[in-house]
């Protein structure tokens, strides 16, 4: 048996808040005691709704004590939980699960004694029914006996993350799957955005109005639609349009835009193609005797670029510029390549790039 | 000797406005919050010189006609002074390009992924945005059409299509600006390099008379310039 050292944990409970539901007042009030706590312990998550979870360790040591670090936050929420008529319930225990069950019953467990509480308790909060209802039928009753199976008879009955399961009724992991929230954070940060933005008013980098009804929009679509649903550009400082630009998902957060109006070595002289493709596609550039061309020794092309073929489409080039190498350290060959402008006799432009030998379509003016 | 004005006792007021002519002079919506920013250069292409708010106006230019370019210039000085645009269906949008075009990139929300759902979306952004720029790649039924516009006279935003083809967007446009052609300036064989893009254009405002216009897009000092009108055609 391995004996894991979980790291010991303190969980915060207002049941009250956990009753209301999706109450945004009882976010709100949430919020506020999260704030609260986060003034001593800065280390503060919440779990869910009314649920928050801090590592005690450094806490109690600093405060002398888990007992002195209970004491003192009950006395710092009082205010707070006594004028809503809500109370709290603190519970400490080595790893996250553990502690979670220890603050049902207002419990602070001492060290090296999680193994012996996790034991005592029902198998039902593994929250795995499946799992429940045959151990039960089986006389499995507490996490103890179950924690006693054969891990590989566990995995053959129930599978995988019935694994998981059992590391966690063993006390070996501290999570279990499931525990957190996963729209807290977001549904804290959504209420955070009007408090911020009453007191600015879209001067000088500060957030209006405007910017947070487009910001709650996002999220929303976020939410509704998938993650890449919504994309903002984040620019950087670089050489190519596609070196520069990379697409995150929208954020609450300030999106990194750099005034990157600062010259930079090698970068391709404006304008930018208007569409510049993910994956760039690979083209033919061929000179007046259809051989492919390529770069010379002298970062020179080998002929004069005549036709130019994408996806099997010849098609005439009447004017090019370049090519502008770029030229990176001899151990990043990778780096190395070579930037082409043509424009094809029906007047569409486009940006080609060259490495190793071949030659690829990465921008189109559009 | 002449006699003061009796200055009176108690200090003098104007008589009150009444309600009834109150409502009716004063106007129900600024002119200011119905219309939203152009530039100077191309506010000539616009009825009445402005980008009015829920209106529609749509784009038509081939690949690489520089019709995307033009959308964003019509864009572009409400993005700058702050106002959210939304840019749906682009695949692989340059925004260095939008950048240098004036869009300012921290109110830009881009959705790419052409999805079943697009019209959701939409919906769903025109609550955030007051610009939406739509690239059409194939066409929309009238119902679809009609339910955009309906949603973005409700939302009081600008909507700005780009199709390859007038027939994808099945309706009347507010202002519709097709490229009929597109020349590129400062690129020769092996030496200089794309400058300026001069397109030559056919505007469709609505109530007044087909007009062929030139617009530098981009302009040699990285802006639009207006190059000169054709008058009517």
């Amino acid at each position: 048996m391995v004996t894991v050292m979980l790291e010991r944990t303190m969980v915060l409970w207002v049941p009250e808040l956990s009753r209301d539901g999706s109450d945004v007042d009882a976010l709100r009030s949430f919020a506020v005691c999260l704030k609260t706590i986060g003034l001593r312990c800065p280390f503060v998550e919440p779990l869910r709704l009314g649920l928050m979870a801090l590592p005690v360790r450094s806490v109690a040591r600093f405060f002398g004590g888990e007992l002195a670090v209970c004491a003192l936050l009950r006395e710092d929420l009082a205010p707070i939980l006594e004028t809503t008529q809500q109370s709290l319930r603190i519970g400490i225990a080595d790893g996250l699960f553990a502690a979670v069950l220890a603050v049902r019953s207002d419990e602070l467990v001492a060290i090296g004694e999680t193994k012996v509480f996790l034991a005592t308790q029902p198998i039902t909060c593994l929250h795995r029914s499946d799992v429940a209802e045959l151990c039960v039928r089986l006389g499995i009753r507490t996490l103890g006996a179950f924690a006693a199976l054969d891990r590989d008879r566990v995995l053959e009955r129930f599978g995988a993350d019935a694994l998981h399961c059992h590391r966690v009724a063993s006390g070996e992991e501290a999570v279990l799957e499931g525990i957190y929230d996963p729209q807290i954070t977001k549904r804290l940060k959504l209420l955070q955005t009007p408090e911020t933005g009453t007191t600015q008013t879209g001067f000088f980098g500060g957030t209006s109005a405007r910017d947070e009804r487009a910001q709650r929009i996002a999220i929303r679509i976020q939410e509704n639609f998938g993650v890449s649903s919504v994309q903002v550009a984040l620019t950087q400082p670089g050489r190519d349009p596609m070196e520069r630009v990379t697409f995150g998902s929208f954020a609450a957060e300030e999106s990194a835009v750099f005034h990157d109006a600062a010259p930079w070595p090698a970068r391709l002289p404006t304008p930018s193609p208007m569409t510049i493709f993910a994956r760039p596609r690979e083209v033919f550039l061929l000179d007046e005797v259809a051989n492919p061309l390529g770069i010379d020794g002298t970062g020179l092309l080998t002929g004069i670029p005549t036709t130019y073929v994408e996806a099997g489409h010849p098609r005439d080039v009447a004017a090019w510029a370049g090519p502008w190498p770029v030229t990176g350290p001899w151990w990043r060959q990778r780096l190395r390549r070579n930037r082409l402008q043509i424009l094809t006799t029906s007047d569409c432009a486009l940006l080609l790039s060259h490495e190793g030998r071949n030659w690829n379509l990465v921008g189109r003016y559009d | 000797m002449f006699a003061l004005p009796e200055i009176p006792d108690r200090p003098l007021q104007r008589p009150p406005v009444p309600t009834a002519l109150r409502d009716l002079v004063r106007p129900v919506v600024a002119a200011a919050a119905r219309t939203l920013p152009v530039a100077d250069s191309i506010s000539s292409l616009l009825p009445r010189g402005v980008l009015r708010r829920g209106s529609v106006s749509v784009v038509t230019g081939g690949q690489g006609s520089g019709a995307v370019s033009l959308a964003l210039t019509l864009a572009s000085e409400a993005s700058a002074q702050g106002h959210w645009c939304g840019v749906v269906g682009i695949g692989d949008p340059g925004a260095t390009a939008m950048s240098e075009a004036g869009m300012d990139l921290r109110r830009v929300l881009f959705s790419a992924e052409p999805s079943k759902r697009w019209l959701e979306v939409i919906a769903e952004l025109l609550d955030g945005v007051e610009i939406l720029i739509v690239r059409l790649s194939t066409s929309v039924s009238f119902s679809t059409a009609r339910r955009l516009s309906a949603r973005a006279r409700e939302r009081r935003a600008a909507v700005i299509i780009v199709t390859e083809d007038r027939q994808y967007w099945p309706m009347p446009a507010d202002l519709g600006l097709s490229i009929r052609s597109s020349t590129w300036m400062g690129i020769g064989r092996g030496d200089g390099h794309l400058r300026a893009r001069r397109l030559e254009l056919e505007v469709a405002a609505r109530g007044e008379h087909l007009r062929l216009v030139s617009l530098w897009v981009p302009a040699q000092s990285g802006e639009t310039l207006l190059a000169h009108g054709h008058g009517d055609a």
